[in-house]
């Protein structure tokens, strides 16, 4: 298990800024890779299903957000940037890669356990088959808000839409989320 | 049905998040924590910060002191006050540096005793290559380590001679090619095959009136070594005679000068015949009926005179003096000013030159940033066309097109825009330069006396190379730092069309009437060409030192890769382009039923007209249009797969005949050089649309295209990222806003741009406006997000933009310490007096309200969409119907209202459904009535194989 708190970048704000020279806005680009590629990982794996194309997707992000960090007007909301490059990323690798169609989750439910090595645990797989489910917009706010604990604006921002749009892809995608849930036998509260 | 009450909203399938205390994704977040995500771990860190290390460090060594940003820096703040030192200062650094190049590269070829394969280095000259055509485009000629190759158009390339030679110059003729050695000896060899002949050795040629230094001691008569270079070898257009100068080497002048002279030498006696003397030939051109010669040198030995334009009789060599520079003012060497660059006219009549203006003394120096255009008839007094502001002083940036029509030249930008503001002030031009490009010069294209200039691209340290022979496109060489190379610039009829790079290429040379493109590649080189209009680009890489040929006009019939002493493999080119591509809908249960206009009928639930029904998953509707003055609707399509259509599009709305309400049309593909269009807006009746397009990774550009889907030249052109823009009623004006937050205002018929604010930049780095202007297109509304601070809440303001002036009014703001506040939706009345808008102050209360739109007026408070509907989500857009009194609203993202805020009535104007998500609307009348048309995402629930796939649809309803 992880923590999906990440410590604010609030001690980021000078080196991130404008006025910093190159090596403080080096330093302080360290520190923001240290704390944040995990989660930035963790969030193109979910959206890709891929932890090799999560990693290369992820230094693409990084790439991004050094060119781009210029237009980081307010170093404490880094977080929140890095996650709008990522959900870019992300939705450009699918579009280039035309990842939106799914496997079928019963095809995973099937397969899943003689596929699978012992020590992993087939509910993971019916966590996963059950977001593979959703389509990349509902995967995409369902994990920014609650696995990576975006606020609603925050993920809007990040997606590029406005904080209602967000809110709603975000009740639709609980709600079709629990239907997979439920699909795959889970119990999940009404 | 009748009027419905918008307390009756929609019930969610969800509990309201403010239903209980415990967040209602509780569940949800408790097993995404709980599941074994992969840890990436400390492997991917470092990668990520090795990554950043070598970024930094690479680009600490590309901010040298010497970068383009600084060394111009002082022209940029005081664009007319150039002292002339400063001028020549970089003038002479220049072309010291040029020289340098040259005798370099002499110095090379001094030590080869045989003439081996030709050092390619196109950075020293544009002559100094390997390749010759013929304007007309029918033959071309190369060389290579192998050999001269000879090349006719649709026939086999031919071996003529050994490799090694350089400047192959085929006759007009096509009987002969002329080519040199580095020793500067001319050959001649017949296309028809046989040995190459000796027609000069220019060792031969006297040297007169300069003392030899041989071996470190003077001497007098002909040098044994090779101290001249036939330069510029051109053939009459009879065939019959070569013209060219010939370097004499600063070994020879006394004053350390390199200096030029004229010859002829006829192919009948392969006597030469001096033209011209020392000093007076750097730059000639022969007339078109092949009787005169315009030449222009930089001095005539000692450092005391200037530049003159010298004109010679061909046939029996007498001449006389054109017009005489005076001298630049300073000590050093003279063969740092810049000779005239002479431009025939067609009819062989007149010059067209460009030289400085006349001072304040009334002399006419060589050196000047503020240039005449001036017509020299043979036979009659020079006149004087017009003045422009040209980059650095050059003269010779001024080039005229074939047909002596056009001009292309360029400026700095701040002197440019300046001059175009006519205030001379370039600190008066809020947003020049652009933080990006902080020194950017502007390649304008004008009528034949420089006026009427359009920018048509930037760059840094750009020279205008050359015009195509059909005078439909410009290479210009972009010598900035960091995109080094050469750019095509596309025009069609005067106008500019479009605007393409072919970067880092050695040698780019025009063919043809119909304008082919040669492209000489170094060995291995990978060439990049993108296509005009039709989007994509071209690729190939060469095996060897060899040629390319593109034909960049036609579509089709493109060679590919000319592989030396075979047949010329003419392909047909892969169709890159998306343009054309039917447009794929699929049906789905359920086809609405096409309504006749003519008993269609509102209010309430009148059945929609779909325009797009109902599009593949894999395809998204990103942004629509109404086509001004009709119903018609411009939509853009971004395709999720790369073989799916992503281009602009049109449904055509013919309300004339109701059983072919509508017909799909495709308008315009991909633009050149970009991935996918995201967004179009539209303004005037008739008038152009205005897309956004996405050159990859969301740098987007602007681009005009007519109602022919043809493109003009992108807006931005790298300047900036236009993120969002809008477009006036009359479409005149566009606001765009940029990445890093500034809102400008430009005039679509000038290309003028103001910035009007700098800080409309969101949290997250991306805009946080939304923003349109009145319907006389004078003001902009603009909403934007207000950053927390110490001092105060977050929130929204709304603004008021004076579009001509600049000045901004705050209107409205809004904060909130809960995140709570927002304004989300603006539309001006339409008397253009009022501002509607939608404000949000706390969880559960949204408001429609209005204000007038001038300084302090006090906002009210018209109706509460709290009340109508709920308030699950706010209403999110708005504006005001033709009768100017009743409102649309959408909300919910899931129906559309018509509120009348005067007699407090509304009615639900789309049908009640929760699979569909509304994501924006817009109103137009056209044929007598008004038409309302709305984007949305239906879901389409599990299909076979796939699960929750949703589907964009585009309808129009006619309100009245």
């Amino acid at each position: 298990m992880f923590m999906t708190d990440a410590p604010p970048l609030v001690d980021l704000a000078l080196p991130l800024s404008l006025s910093a020279n190159r090596a403080q806005r080096l330093a302080a680009f360290d520190q923001m890779v240290l704390e944040q590629a995990e989660g930035i990982a963790r969030y193109l794996y979910a959206m890709t299903g891929d932890r090799q194309t999560a990693e290369d997707l992820t230094q693409e992000v990084f790439l991004r957000a050094w060119e781009k960090l210029d237009f980081l007007r307010d170093p404490a909301s880094a977080r929140s940037w890095l996650f709008a490059i990522a959900a870019n990323t992300a939705r450009r690798h699918l579009r280039r890669a035309g990842l939106f169609g799914w496997l079928p989750l019963d095809v995973l439910r099937t397969e899943a356990p003689r596929l699978l090595p012992p020590e992993v645990d087939a509910s993971a797989v019916d966590l996963e088959s059950a977001l593979s489910t959703l389509s990349a917009d509902d995967r995409a706010v369902l994990m920014l808000v609650c696995l990576e604990d975006l606020s609603l604006a925050e993920a809007g921002a990040s997606l590029g839409i406005s904080a209602e749009a967000a809110k709603k892809r975000w009740q639709r995608a609980c709600a079709r989320f629990r239907a997979a849930l439920m699909q795959a036998g889970h119990e999940v509260p009404r | 049905m009748t009027d419905h009450d918008l307390d009756q909203r929609p019930t969610l399938p969800e509990a309201s998040p403010t239903d209980s205390s415990a967040p209602p994704d509780a569940d949800i977040r408790a097993r995404l924590a709980a599941h074994p995500w992969p840890v990436f771990g400390a492997a991917l860190t470092e990668r990520l910060r090795a990554d950043a290390a070598a970024r930094a460090a690479s680009e600490s060594a590309a901010a040298s002191p010497t970068s383009p940003s600084g060394s111009r820096h002082h022209r940029r703040a005081t664009p007319t006050a150039w002292s002339r030192r400063e001028v020549w200062g970089t003038a002479a650094l220049a072309l010291l540096l040029v020289a340098l190049v040259g005798l370099a590269w002499q110095a090379g070829s001094m030590r080869n005793a045989q003439p081996g394969p030709a050092p390619f280095a196109p950075a020293a000259t544009p002559e100094s290559d390997g390749i010759g055509q013929l304007p007309e485009g029918a033959a071309v000629a190369w060389f290579d380590d192998d050999g001269l190759w000879y090349l006719e158009r649709g026939g086999p390339a031919r071996p003529l001679a050994p490799g090694g030679y350089l400047a192959p110059r085929i006759s007009p003729d096509r009987q002969w090619v002329a080519f040199q050695d580095l020793g500067g000896t001319i050959y001649l060899v017949s296309t028809a095959g046989g040995e190459p002949r000796i027609l000069l050795d220019s060792s031969r040629l006297p040297v007169t009136g300069a003392t030899v230094v041989e071996n470190g001691e003077s001497a007098s008569g002909s040098p044994k070594v090779p101290l001249r270079r036939p330069m510029r070898l051109t053939w009459t257009p009879d065939s019959r005679s070569l013209v060219f100068s010939s370097i004499v080497m600063p070994q020879v002048d006394p004053h350390g000068n390199e200096v030029d002279d004229l010859w002829a030498v006829d192919l009948a006696d392969s006597e030469p015949r001096r033209l011209l003397p020392p000093g007076r030939a750097a730059y000639f051109a022969i007339s078109p009926d092949g009787r005169h010669v315009a030449a222009s040198g930089s001095n005539d030995g000692p450092n005391t005179n200037g530049p003159t334009l010298e004109l010679v009789d061909l046939n029996n060599g007498t001449g006389h003096t054109l017009l005489k520079l005076a001298p630049i003012l300073g000590n050093g060497p003279t063969s740092t000013v810049q000779p005239v660059m002479p431009h025939w006219m067609p009819d062989g009549q007149a010059l067209l030159i460009a030289l400085p203006k006349v001072d304040a003394e009334g002399a006419r120096h060589a050196f000047g940033s503020e240039v005449e255009l001036v017509r020299l008839p043979l036979d009659g007094a020079p006149a004087t066309l017009g003045e422009v502001v040209v980059s650095g002083g050059a003269l010779n940036g001024v080039r005229w097109s074939p047909d002596g029509m056009q001009t292309a030249y360029v400026v700095p930008a701040d002197v440019w825009t300046s001059a175009t503001l006519g205030n001379g002030s370039a600190s008066a031009v809020p947003g020049y330069p652009p933080p990006s490009h902080p020194d950017p010069d502007m390649l304008v294209v004008g009528a034949q006396d420089g006026s009427r200039g359009q920018v048509v691209t930037t760059g840094q340290n750009m020279v205008v190379d050359e015009w195509s022979p059909g005078g439909k496109l410009l290479r210009v060489r972009d010598r900035s730092l960091t995109r080094p190379g050469w750019r095509i610039v596309r025009l069609i009829d005067q106008q500019v069309e479009n605007l393409n790079a072919v970067a880092s290429l050695p040698v780019v040379r025009f063919v043809g009437p119909r304008d082919l493109l040669y492209i000489w590649a170094a060995p291995n080189a990978r060439i990049n060409v993108h296509r005009f209009g039709v989007g994509g680009s071209e690729q190939a890489q060469t095996k060897s030192g060899t040629m390319v040929e593109f034909d960049i006009v036609a579509a089709g019939e493109v060679p590919d890769e000319v592989p030396p002493a075979t047949a010329v493999p003419v392909v047909g080119m892969q169709d890159m382009n998306l343009h054309a591509t039917p447009f794929p809908t699929r049906t789905i249960p359920g086809q609405p039923t096409i309504v006749p206009l003519a008993t269609a009928r509102t209010p309430e639930h009148q059945p929609t007209i779909t325009l797009v029904p109902t599009i593949s998953p894999e395809n998204e509707i990103e942004s629509f249009s109404f086509v001004p003055g009709t119903a018609d609707v411009a939509f853009t399509v971004a395709g999720n797969y790369p073989a799916n259509p992503r281009a602009l599009f049109v449904r055509y709305m013919d309300p004339t005949s109701p059983q072919s309400v509508t017909r799909a049309d495709s308008l315009a593909a991909v633009p050149s050089g970009f991935s996918y269009v995201a967004s179009v807006r539209a303004g005037a009746v008739g008038g152009p649309l205005f897309v956004q397009a996405d050159r990859g990774d969301f740098d987007y550009d602007l681009l005009p295209v007519d109602r022919a889907g043809k493109y003009g030249s992108p807006i931005a052109g790298g300047r900036y990222n236009p993120i969002d823009f809008a477009v006036s009623r009359a479409g005149d004006r566009l606001a765009i806003l940029t990445e890093d937050g500034r809102l400008l205002v430009r005039e679509v018929a000038s290309g003028l741009e103001r910035q009007v604010g700098d800080d409309y930049v969101g949290a997250y780095g991306g805009a946080a406006a939304d923003f349109g202007f009145s319907s006389d297109g004078r003001f902009l509304a603009v909403i934007s997000e207000v950053l927390a601070s110490q001092d105060s809440p977050g929130g929204y303001q709304l603004d008021l933009i004076d579009a001509e002036s600049g000045g901004r009014d705050i209107l409205v703001r809004v904060t909130s310490a809960e995140s709570s506040a927002s304004l989300t939706g603006h539309a001006f009345a339409k008397d253009g007096k009022s501002i509607y808008y939608l404000a949000r102050t706390s969880a559960a209360d949204d408001d429609l309200m209005v204000v007038g739109a001038q300084p302090g007026a006090k906002p009210r408070r018209i109706g509460r969409v709290a009340d109508l509907t709920g308030n699950t989500e706010p209403a999110t857009r708005l504006d005001v119907l033709p009768d100017g009194q009743s409102i649309l609203v959408l909300q919910d993202l899931a129906a559309i209202y018509r509120v009348d805020p005067v007699a407090g009535t509304s009615v639900r104007l789309t049908p009640p459904d929760d699979s569909i998500t509304i994501w924006d609307f817009q109103v137009t009348t056209a044929h007598g009535r008004t038409w309302l048309a709305y984007r949305l995402t239906r879901s389409l629930g599990a299909q076979s194989g796939r699960v929750e796939e949703s589907s964009d649809e585009l309808l129009v309803l006619p309100l009245d």
